[in-house]
């Protein structure tokens, strides 16, 4: 079995090569021949990489210890689950399952233009799609390989870290990897583009929908990141700005100013070198975050095993930003701008390309954070960090400017929109802004950032709810229908713009529970006996007993505490400690959530009376991250899905109904 | 130059300065030196009390966690030096601190009176993968 898929690897290296080479000659030579040749060879890669990836999980399950990799993240008394998802557990392993990814995204590709007749773009997108594929290849199967076997193998297992043993396992990984790897077909097709020499806005339109696949994925995966750390004690809770964290978080910020300037080129094909700078940028950014995590070159809480693959991720990063820029130089002339440049600073157009300065300007800022410490001791000799303060101090009042535009995006139409409309417009969600900063003040908000992230995400809120209110409004008095079908009717009719908008609400939520958590985290230790009752804030809490249990692979320790919120019984929760096998314990946290606050208790540990330390800790509107989140995909799906035809028809008289509802001009 | 070139450019400087701004305050808030245990002991001069973030490793067996006043204390060296560094922390000890090899980064400052470092915050960098050594069953 080892042995399958070890020469399933090999196999699919060699195909990747003939792939290469038929590409190469089919171009050159305009023989279709070759062409389909190396289609073929593309699927067989995607055959033998699941074949692969299926034998290493075949490994796990069976608890073949011969192999190095499952010796080092599995053991016999392993759950199953935490079995399977040891495929991408460690780095030989999350590579096979990177290159598993890809191809089979690079088969879904083929498989859906090659029958078209007008696919002449495909062999450019295979090209670049089979490059980075033999990349991973090349690693996979000569400097990482997942099926190397050890001499002297230990029967159980070494068994794994027990920090990984957590549900997060099995969501944060494999969606930042969908996220990470779905960026290669956009990047791929861009740079077809430029090859090509044919740059309308025709590979936007293409991978629209991998695009918002990849950031969806991408999203989801830093915020199951972020719900992981903040369960896992030491982590720096949900978000801690360290480099790892880092790493992820910035393709997110060029791949969300990405999503934003495209549109601008479908409406008016303008910002075409920008939005290619972007793809090729974002994309760069997913290999340099591998670099960062991999080669541990910037001390991690989530140091990975170190080792020199990462610096060959260096090197394949500057061979892509090599190639990026040089296609980009040479077609320079062909992609001037012919077209009208913006006309005003207050339109859609203009709207995008603020957020898309104040992104890159995000981007920047923690990308500087992150490699601050390298250059610094390049420059001084002396490793200086820079710490949470740095990137709360530039990334809140940018966050805020964003959410401005938030609140205002809804009014501006494309070209021009007259600043006076706005303004009428914006009476209501302006003066009920206005209006809650005393109320916020008086409730006990003091502080000058949360105040205006609160205040400000209540008139994104009502400038948003508003526009949905008109629109619903002006179809129900077009059409007579009732208020609920007038709204579906609207929602359903113009998704991507209201799609969009349930992606901004989603994101308000976010910030909500972010700025939340950042300001208002409240804390406190006690030190109690069985039986002992104590209050904190609203809280009536009783610690009841303590007690110990054996599961599978692990023993542990908890105590009971019960819970009152109000003075109304919530329930027992018990933070535990657990001891695995071999293994130094570690602390399970005990989280009971409302849409309010978290209630967040730590064991820190207990004497032989049974007397234990606990800490308690508050956070206030936390589960709003989550919530927010799952708004963000709802919104998301609901902007992706293809539109019915009838659906269409209808679209344009709703646009002429919601312009001019809103009284604003257009040209 | 028209009046829009004008307005554009005048935007952009005052944009980048702002930015540039921005960055200069954030450095001034939350930069600070990261120092193996045998640098801090070298520049004990220089830092006073200033806050300091210091990487090492913990030295086994010298991990105390009073239940009582939650104050856990522990000693951590460098690879290369032979100093210790005495670390108090108050609240919740980190998990995983006596792992073997693992490395801990101290953020706090050097109290030169106690000789004592006296952490704000602790994080254990905890290793994904458990280097086994070779023939090690």
């Amino acid at each position: 079995m080892i042995d399958f898929g070890k020469y399933s690897l090999l196999f699919s290296f060699v195909l990747s090569l003939l792939v290469f080479i038929c590409l190469i000659i089919g171009i050159r030579r305009k023989d279709g021949r070759f062409i389909n040749v190396s289609y073929r060879g593309s699927k067989g890669i995607f055959f033998f990489m699941t074949i692969a990836s299926s034998m290493l999980i075949y490994a796990f399950i069976t608890n073949d210890f011969r192999i190095e990799y499952v010796a080092s993240y599995s053991e016999r008394s392993l759950p199953i689950f935490y079995k399977i998802t040891g495929l991408w557990a460690g780095q030989k392993g999350s590579l096979l399952f990177w290159g598993w990814l890809l191809s089979l995204f690079t088969f879904i590709v083929i498989i859906q233009d090659e029958k078209k007749v007008n696919s002449v773009f495909l062999p450019y997108v295979l090209l670049f799609l089979n490059l980075t594929l033999l990349f991973f290849l090349l690693l996979i199967n000569f400097v990482t390989p997942p099926f190397e076997m050890i001499a002297r193998f230990p029967q159980d297992g070494n068994g794994l870290n027990p920090l990984l043993q957590n549900p997060g396992m099995v969501f944060h990984p494999p969606t930042l990897y969908l996220g990470f790897v779905g960026f290669t077909v956009p990047f791929a097709f861009a740079m077809a583009a430029l090859v090509m020499e044919d740059l309308g806005d025709w590979w936007i339109k293409k991978t629209r929908a991998w695009t918002l696949f990849s950031w969806i994925f991408l999203t989801l995966g830093v915020v199951f990141g972020g719900w992981w750390a903040y369960k896992e004690l030491g982590w720096g809770g949900v978000w801690g700005w360290d480099p790892v964290e880092n790493a992820s978080i910035m393709p997110w910020f060029t791949a969300t100013a990405f999503l934003h300037s495209v549109m601008i080129q479908e409406r008016r094909g303008m910002l075409k070198i920008w939005n290619l700078s972007l793809i090729l940028l974002t994309f760069s950014l997913v290999i340099f975050g591998t670099f960062i995590t991999r080669s541990g070159i910037i001390s991690s809480v989530h140091s990975f095993g170190q080792s020199p693959v990462g610096f060959v991720f260096l090197g394949f990063l500057f061979l892509i930003m090599a190639v990026g820029i040089y296609l980009i130089w040479t077609r320079y002339e062909k992609l001037k701008e012919k077209n009208p440049r913006i006309e005003s600073f207050l339109s859609r157009e203009s709207s995008f390309l603020y957020n898309n300065i104040i992104f890159l300007g995000i981007c920047f800022a923690v990308f500087w954070g992150t490699i601050f410490p390298l250059i610094s001791e390049a420059v001084k000799g002396v490793k200086i960090s820079v710490g949470p303060p740095f990137f709360n101090t530039i990334i809140s009042p940018l966050f805020l400017l964003l959410l401005i535009l938030m609140a205002i995006c809804p009014l501006l139409g494309w070209r021009k929109t007259s600043s006076k409309g706005i303004l009428k417009n914006f009476s209501i969600p302006l003066s009920l802004m206005g209006l809650s900063l005393p109320i916020l003040f008086i409730a006990g908000i003091r502080d000058f950032m949360p105040l205006f992230f609160y205040s400000f995400s209540l008139f994104v809120l009502m400038s948003l709810l508003r526009d949905f209110y008109i629109g619903t409004r002006a179809i129900r008095k077009s059409s007579g229908k009732g208020w609920l079908s007038s709204f579906w009717s609207l929602v359903i009719k113009n998704r991507r713009r209201y799609g969009g908008f349930v992606v901004h609400i989603g994101i308000v939520f976010i910030v909500l529970g972010l700025a939340s958590y950042g300001y208002y985290q409240y804390k406190e230790n006690f030190a109690l006996k069985e039986g002992q009752e104590f209050t904190v804030k609203n809280y009536r809490l009783k610690y009841v007993r303590l007690t110990s249990f054996e599961k599978r692979n692990y023993e542990g320790v908890g105590s009971l505490i019960e819970v009152y919120n109000s003075g109304k019984f919530k329930g027992i929760i018990r933070p535990e400690k657990r001891f695995y096998k071999n293994q130094e314990p570690t602390t399970e946290v005990a989280i009971l959530s409302n849409i309010f606050e978290d209630l967040y208790l730590i064991l820190d540990g207990w004497n032989n009376d049974n007397s234990i330390a606990l800490t308690v800790v508050i956070n206030p509107l936390l589960s709003w991250i989550w919530i927010g989140t799952g708004v963000v995909v709802f919104g998301t799906i609901w902007a992706v899905l293809p539109k019915r035809k009838r659906d269409d028809e209808l679209d344009i008289i709703e646009k002429d109904i919601i312009l001019h509802l809103k009284g604003i001009e257009t040209k | 130059m028209n009046e829009r070139t004008k307005i554009i450019i005048i935007a952009s400087i005052l944009i980048t300065a702002s930015f540039i701004y921005l960055v200069f305050l954030g450095m001034k808030e939350g930069s600070m030196y990261y120092l193996e245990v045998s640098e801090l002991f070298d520049r004990l001069d220089d830092l006073g009390q200033k806050k300091v973030r210091v990487n090492g490793e913990i030295i086994p067996n010298s991990v105390n966690f009073d239940l009582n006043t939650l104050k856990l204390n522990f000693s951590m060296k460098d690879i290369k030096g032979s100093q210790r560094l005495n670390v108090v922390y108050k609240g919740t000890p980190p998990d995983l601190l006596e792992q073997e090899g693992v490395t801990l980064v101290a953020e706090g400052s050097y109290n030169r009176e106690l000789g004592i470092f006296e952490a704000k915050k602790l994080l254990v960098k905890c290793p994904s993968k458990y280097e086994k050594k070779e023939g090690e069953v």
